[in-house]
């Protein structure tokens, strides 16, 4: 498999060599965006870390457009990360910034920082991932009824205090997991049409939550790590949905920074997300953090995959 | 969220998890002139918790609000959102300390005024399990609401 590279900073040159050697991909870098829209539709490739400074964006924009379907920019997408200094950057710039990750490594963290990603993304290349394709000792939890959405992020809370996580960092989790399952709630939700049902509903509506709006959450651990993935069974992420309320929201709130919505960001502000939805069938989403808060990488995934 | 408060006193303290549950009209009705939140024990905020906050305090005109101990969940919201406070003044906040020893976690309270005569530099701490050093476990971002007020 290959790793692009289409970036002239040297901090991305090193993170990106860590990651090959991880994944035991050949490291290909390249100078010109022509060149790397020309590498990117050649064959298919492992992933492409782009330099958001580059002006790969408008090339990669007409190259999809030219390409037919939701499948095929799919492919592309899921395989892309876009390396951005901050969140605020970039993230709300393009639809086409799927993957995002921050550089937030230094020279003492940046081999840590890669070994958590390439995990990610070789977990990613086979398709919908969640807490249990990420880390090894996993646990399953049904939500029966909306109402236990608390009882719920305590018990989380609870597995990250056991595991020896600090005070600070497991209310951080508890509220990820909170903004997780209120997203599976009422922002998931479609009808036959596709059309979001629940989008506008008041938070505190209370429902069971049996067949298609069962949500399920998957939390998995080792020594340093903690991962938890809230599973709805629609499968409605749309990128273009998430950007635009997230503008809307930031308006109305004067929100200090741009970024994703308001759940979303809070989780990013303390962990890494990873966003990956099978059309119509499931969305996992899941937070991963890590032991240390200082110590955390910054990334957002956003994929989608049909089947 | 629990709110406590005495008998026609306007110090008001917050305590518990502020989500979609939170009513803040039945909590505080129509302030008077001033009314001061103790948020030492304010866990944690979800992003409806934040709206509805945001929302009701922005409503109150002609009332100052003053906030003492605002714990790290503040914090976090403080430097999330540049209209958190809406208008009012931050008195006090709880720092995030970890010992170097033991890693421990814990907050210690300091005084706003006191950050900014230090310029924002916070000393070691000892730890209260171990006597060990704890150092601030943040980074300069954790002042970034107060020196965006600052300027
Ligand atoms: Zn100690």
């Amino acid at each position: 498999m290959k790793l692009l590279l289409i970036s002239k900073n040297p901090a991305d040159q090193t993170f990106a060599a860590h990651i090959a050697t991880m994944l035991k991909w050949e490291l290909i870098s390249l100078d010109s965006s022509k060149k790397a829209v020309e590498a990117m539709t050649a064959e298919p490739y492992g992933a492409c870390f782009i330099d958001s400074k580059t002006q790969i964006n408008q090339e990669l924009e007409s190259l999809l457009a030219e390409s037919v379907g939701l499948f095929s920019e799919a492919i592309i997408l899921n395989a892309t990360f876009f390396l951005v200094n901050t969140f605020e950057e970039t993230l709300l710039a393009s639809p086409f910034l799927s993957n995002v990750i921050v550089r937030s490594w230094n020279d003492t963290t940046v081999a840590a920082h890669a070994a958590i990603i390439s995990n990610v993304i070789k977990a990613s290349t086979s398709g919908c991932i969640g807490a249990k394709d990420l880390l090894p000792q996993t646990q399953r939890i049904s939500l029966q009824h909306s109402t236990q959405k608390e009882e719920v992020t305590q018990a989380v809370r609870g597995y990250a205090l056991a595991l020896g996580f600090t005070t600070r960092l497991s209310w951080l989790i508890a509220n990820a997991v909170d903004e997780l399952i209120l997203n599976a709630l009422f922002c998931a939700p479609i009808d036959d049409l596709g059309r979001y049902t629940l989008f506008n509903a008041p938070r505190a509506t209370s429902r069971v939550l049996d067949s298609q709006a069962a949500i399920e959450i998957e939390i998995s651990s080792d020594a340093q790590q903690l991962a938890v993935t809230v599973i709805d069974h629609y499968g409605s992420m749309e990128k273009s949905k998430l950007f635009s309320q997230a503008t809307k929201v930031y308006e109305e709130l004067r929100i200090r920074a741009q970024g994703s919505g308001i759940g979303l960001r809070s989780i990013v502000r303390s962990g890494c997300l990873i966003l990956s939805c099978e059309h119509r069938v499931e969305t996992r989403a899941t937070a991963l953090f890590q032991r240390t808060l200082r110590d955390q990488p910054r990334f957002i995934f956003c994929q989608q995959f049909f089947s | 969220m629990h709110v406590t408060h005495d008998e026609g006193s306007s110090i008001f303290h917050l305590s518990g998890v502020i989500d979609e549950t939170t009513q803040f009209e039945h909590h505080f009705g129509t302030p008077k002139k001033t009314i001061t939140l103790i948020c030492k024990e304010v866990t944690r905020i979800n992003s409806v918790g934040v709206k509805s906050w945001i929302r009701y305090f922005q409503s109150l005109k002609g009332v100052t609000i003053i906030f003492q101990e605002c714990s790290l969940a503040i914090v976090e919201q403080l430097n999330s959102f540049s209209n958190f406070a809406s208008g009012g003044t931050i008195q006090s906040i709880y720092l995030p300390f970890l010992c170097q020893n033991c890693q421990h976690d814990f907050v210690a309270l300091c005084e706003k005024a006191t950050l900014e005569a230090r310029q924002y530099r916070v000393p070691s701490s000892p730890c209260p399990h171990c006597q060990g050093r704890a150092v601030f476990d943040d980074t300069d971002e954790f002042f970034a609401f107060a020196r965006q007020v600052a300027k």
